[in-house]
């Protein structure tokens, strides 16, 4: 901020009256408004499910692992997940603006936690 | 005067925002919305462009909250962040800015009482006597008497010398002082 040793009178007088001007201006903003912003702006998931399903099927079509299971049955359980992610999402952004509570907010997210580390956890049948 | 940029934001209120958590979202949003709608209302003027532009800028920080290493400077990181994106919006090319200097010679005299300060005293409405500024000159002189960057800092912004930045932001403190004589006859 440039010091009152640097500013002349008048520079200072203006400083002081943009600032009290400034002060007097209320943000509009809200959070519930900014998260319908969001929403609407962030991509569709099912897109990335679908190229991350394409990928899948064809790292098991070239791989040698041992399967001790059909392979497809790997593939339809990671998109299902991926599914429920995206749903569990739309739910939290739903809560958020028809204004939940913060115990279903904080129990919505601990569901995504628990989704999210079971679609990263490495699966036995692989 | 803090701009509310200068708020302190706890470590690990910053660590959840940074992680997407919406409880740290929101508190980060909390914090410092009104710092940053005005920011953007003191450089574009426009209330319904000054809030698009505030929600974008939380958009973008909320995105690149992770690159942030120094939780403890949030606010001025925010405030970079802020500024990069109002004058994104705002650029006009510097040739026109050269054109305007050349085309409108400035009284260089003016009552010494335009110099004290008391020399706004009789204006009512500051926003009226900006109206004299173009958006450049606006932007000078808000960024550097309100949000305290610097000569050299503007230059930096605007791509510019930093004694372009003195002359133009000292053209603008004369088309305000003249502003008020004519307010003022």
């Amino acid at each position: 901020m440039p010091t009152h040793n640097q500013l002349s009178a008048a520079e200072q007088a203006l400083q002081e009256r943009l600032q009290q001007h400034s002060a007097k201006q209320p943000s509009p903003l809200t959070w519930t408004q900014l998260q319908t912003r969001r929403s609407k702006s962030a991509k569709p998931f099912y897109p990335w499910a679908l190229a991350a399903t394409v990928a899948m099927l064809v790292w098991f079509s070239f791989s040698t692992s041992p399967v001790t299971a059909p392979s497809t049955t790997a593939t339809p359980m990671l998109l299902a997940e991926h599914y429920q992610l995206d749903a569990l999402d739309q739910r939290i952004q739903q809560a958020y603006l028809r204004g939940a509570n913060a115990i279903e907010i904080d129990t919505l997210w601990a569901q995504r936690e628990r989704l999210t580390q079971a679609i990263q956890s490495p699966r036995s049948s692989l | 005067m803090s701009t509310g940029f200068g708020k302190i934001l706890d470590a690990a209120i910053v660590q959840l925002a940074q992680q997407g958590r919406a409880d740290g979202q929101r508190q980060f949003f909390e914090t410092y919305h009104t710092a940053v709608y005005r920011l953007m209302l003191g450089l574009c003027r426009d209330p319904q462009l000054a809030q698009d532009l505030s929600q974008e800028v939380f958009i973008k920080a909320f995105a690149k909250l992770k690159q942030l290493r120094d939780t403890a400077a949030v606010g001025g990181w925010l405030k970079q962040l802020a500024v990069n994106t109002a004058l994104a919006e705002m650029r006009k090319p510097i040739r026109e800015y050269s054109q305007d200097l050349s085309n409108e010679p400035l009284e260089d005299s003016h009552p010494a009482s335009l110099e004290q300060s008391d020399w706004l005293s009789q204006i009512d409405d500051i926003e009226q006597l900006l109206d004299v500024l173009d958006q450049h000159e606006r932007q000078l002189v808000w960024l550097y008497l309100v949000e305290g960057y610097n000569h050299e800092e503007l230059a930096q912004w605007f791509a510019v010398p930093a004694a372009t930045v003195r002359q133009r932001y000292h053209r603008a403190l004369k088309k305000l002082q003249q502003g008020v004589i004519h307010a003022n006859p």
